[in-house]
C-alpha cells in the first residue's frame, strides 16, 4: 500500500468509515501482531496488545496528521501497548477467572506447520528467540523490533523514539550483538537448541 | 579497526547500504576473520527469524472490528448528545427571551419553568442516554451564564400551557419553582465548585446594587437575597440567579 492510498483510507476513517479502518487493519495486522508477539513473548498478551493498539489508533485517528506513515504510528502504538501490558504484568496484576476464560475462548490456535518435525523445529527456534528477546532490556527490544518488524528507517526511529540518529544506530548495534550473545550465536558455532527449562523469565 | 568496529559496521549495513569503501573493508575483514563471518551470518539469520511473521489469530480481526464498531456508535452518540444539549440550551434561551418580553408586558412573574421543563423533555425524549445525565441534575446552564433550575423530584407538568395562571407560579412557595436557597447553592456549586456554608434569606422589592451574572437578563418579580458569609446571591421570583454581591 502506498503512502497516498494509506492516507486516503485514513481520511475516510476520519470521516466515519469503519470499512476503511478494516482495510487499514487487514493491511497491518500481520506486522502489528508479530511486533506485539515479539514484544510480549506470548500469544495471549500479544492479542491484547495488538487489539489495544488498533483501538487506540481508531480512537485517536482524528488527530493523525500524516506526518509519519500510518503504519509507523501504529507500530509505535503497538510497542507502547505491549510495554504497558508487560509493566502491568510485572506489577502483579490479578487476572480474573472470567478474563482467563474469555481469552481462551477468543484464542484460535495458529495454523499448523507442514510436518511435525518442521513444526517442532520452528517452534523451538521461535521459543528460543522469544526467550532471548524477553531478556533484552526494553529499549533494546523496542528499537530492534520497530526496525526489523516495523521496518522503520533510522530517521523514523529517531523521530518516534526521540533519539539522535547516531544513538539509533549504536543502540541497534548493541541490541543485535546482545541478542546474538543470548542466542549463543555471537560468532561461536551455534550450539544445539537451548536447554528446555526456564520457559519464561 | 577492531572486530567490534567491523561488527558495528555490519549492523549498520543491514539498515542502510554501506558505501563502496565500507563494503570493501568489510569484505576484506570477513575473509580473514572467521568469528566475524559467523557473526554476519548470525545477524542475517536473526533478521530472517524476526521477520518471519506468524499468522495472527482470526479472533483478533473479529475483536478489533467489534471494538471499532462500538467506538463508532459511541462517537455518533456523543455527536448527537452535543447537538441535543445545544438544542436544549437554545430552548432555554428562547424561553428566557419570551419571558422577558412577557414580563415587560405583564409586569408579572412568568413561569420560566415551563420552558426549562420543556427543554428537559425535548432533551430526554430525543436522546435517551443524554437524558440520564440531564435528569440526574435537573439544572440547565445557559451559555450566557444564567442558571435555570427544574424542580428536583417534581415531574414536569407536560400538558400545562405556559399561559395558564401566571399568578399561581409567581410565588416562591410554588412546588414547581426551586426555592431561592436551592437555586443559589446549585449555582455556586456548579459554577464555583464550592460550598459556601450557612446562609440566611432576605426579600427585597428592589435589589441593592449587584453584579449581574448574565447580560440582558432582567429579574422577574421580587428578589430574594441569599446571604452567605462571603457573598450574597440574588435570586428572582422564578428561581433564577441573576446577580451577586461579593
Amino acid at each position: 500500500m502506498t503512502r497516498e492510498e494509506e492516507l486516503r483510507l485514513v481520511r475516510a476513517v476520519q470521516r466515519g468509515s469503519t470499512e476503511a479502518f478494516e482495510q487499514l487493519y487487514t493491511e497491518n495486522e500481520r506486522r502489528v501482531y508479530a511486533l506485539a508477539l515479539r514484544m510480549c513473548g506470548n500469544e495471549q498478551d500479544a492479542m491484547d496488545a495488538a487489539q489495544e493498539a488498533f483501538l487506540k489508533a481508531y480512537r485517536a485517528i482524528g488527530s493523525f496528521r500524516g506526518e509519519s506513515a500510518f503504519s509507523t504510528w501504529l507500530y509505535r502504538l503497538t510497542a507502547n501497548a505491549a510495554t504497558d501490558l508487560l509493566r502491568k504484568r510485572r506489577t502483579g496484576r490479578i487476572v480474573s477467572l472470567e478474563e482467563l476464560q474469555e481469552r481462551e475462548e477468543g484464542f484460535d490456535p495458529p495454523a499448523a506447520a507442514p510436518t511435525p518435525e518442521e513444526e517442532a523445529e520452528e517452534q523451538e527456534t521461535r521459543r528460543e528467540l522469544n526467550e532471548a528477546l524477553q531478556q533484552l532490556n526494553e529499549d533494546s527490544r523496542r528499537i530492534l523490533l520497530l526496525r526489523e518488524i516495523g521496518g522503520l528507517s533510522y530517521e523514523e526511529l529517531s523521530r518516534e523514539l526521540q533519539l539522535e540518529v547516531g544513538t539509533v544506530k549504536s543502540r541497534l548495534n548493541r541490541a543485535r550483538a546482545r541478542l546474538c550473545t543470548l542466542m549463543k550465536r555471537d560468532g561461536n558455532k551455534r550450539r544445539d537448541s537451548a536447554s528446555k527449562d526456564g520457559e519464561r523469565r | 579497526m577492531k572486530c567490534d568496529e567491523y561488527r558495528a559496521l555490519l549492523s549498520a549495513a543491514m539498515d542502510t547500504p554501506p558505501t563502496p569503501e565500507e563494503q570493501q573493508r568489510l569484505r576484506a575483514h570477513l575473509q580473514e576473520c572467521e568469528e566475524c563471518r559467523a557473526y554476519a551470518e548470525a545477524l542475517a539469520e536473526l533478521r530472517e527469524e524476526l521477520q518471519t511473521l506468524s499468522e495472527p489469530p482470526a479472533a483478533l480481526h473479529r475483536q478489533v472490528m467489534e471494538g471499532v464498531k462500538r467506538e463508532a456508535a459511541a462517537k455518533k452518540l456523543r455527536r448527537l448528545r452535543s447537538w441535543g444539549s445545544l438544542a436544549a440550551c437554545l430552548l432555554v434561551i428562547l424561553g428566557a427571551g419570551l419571558i422577558r418580553s412577557q414580563s415587560r408586558a405583564e409586569k408579572a412573574a412568568a413561569p420560566m419553568l415551563a420552558y426549562s421543563a420543556a427543554a428537559e423533555e425535548a432533551h430526554a425524549g430525543a436522546f435517551d442516554e443524554a437524558a440520564e445525565e440531564a435528569a440526574s441534575d435537573s439544572a440547565f446552564s445557559a451559555p450566557n451564564g444564567l442558571m435555570m433550575l427544574a424542580p428536583a423530584g417534581a415531574p414536569p407538568e407536560r400538558d400545562a400551557p405556559m399561559e395558564s395562571e401566571p399568578e399561581a407560579v409567581a410565588g416562591v412557595g410554588n412546588s414547581f419553582l426551586p426555592d431561592p436557597e436551592t437555586a443559589a447553592r446549585s449555582y455556586l456549586s456548579q459554577l464555583r465548585g464550592r460550598d459556601y456554608g450557612d446562609c440566611s434569606l432576605e426579600t427585597a422589592e428592589t435589589p441593592p446594587p449587584y453584579t449581574p451574572v448574565a447580560e440582558e437578563y432582567e429579574p422577574v418579580g421580587s428578589c430574594t437575597l441569599v446571604v452567605f458569609d462571603k457573598l450574597t446571591v440574588l435570586v428572582d421570583a422564578n428561581g433564577v440567579v441573576f446577580g451577586l454581591i461579593e
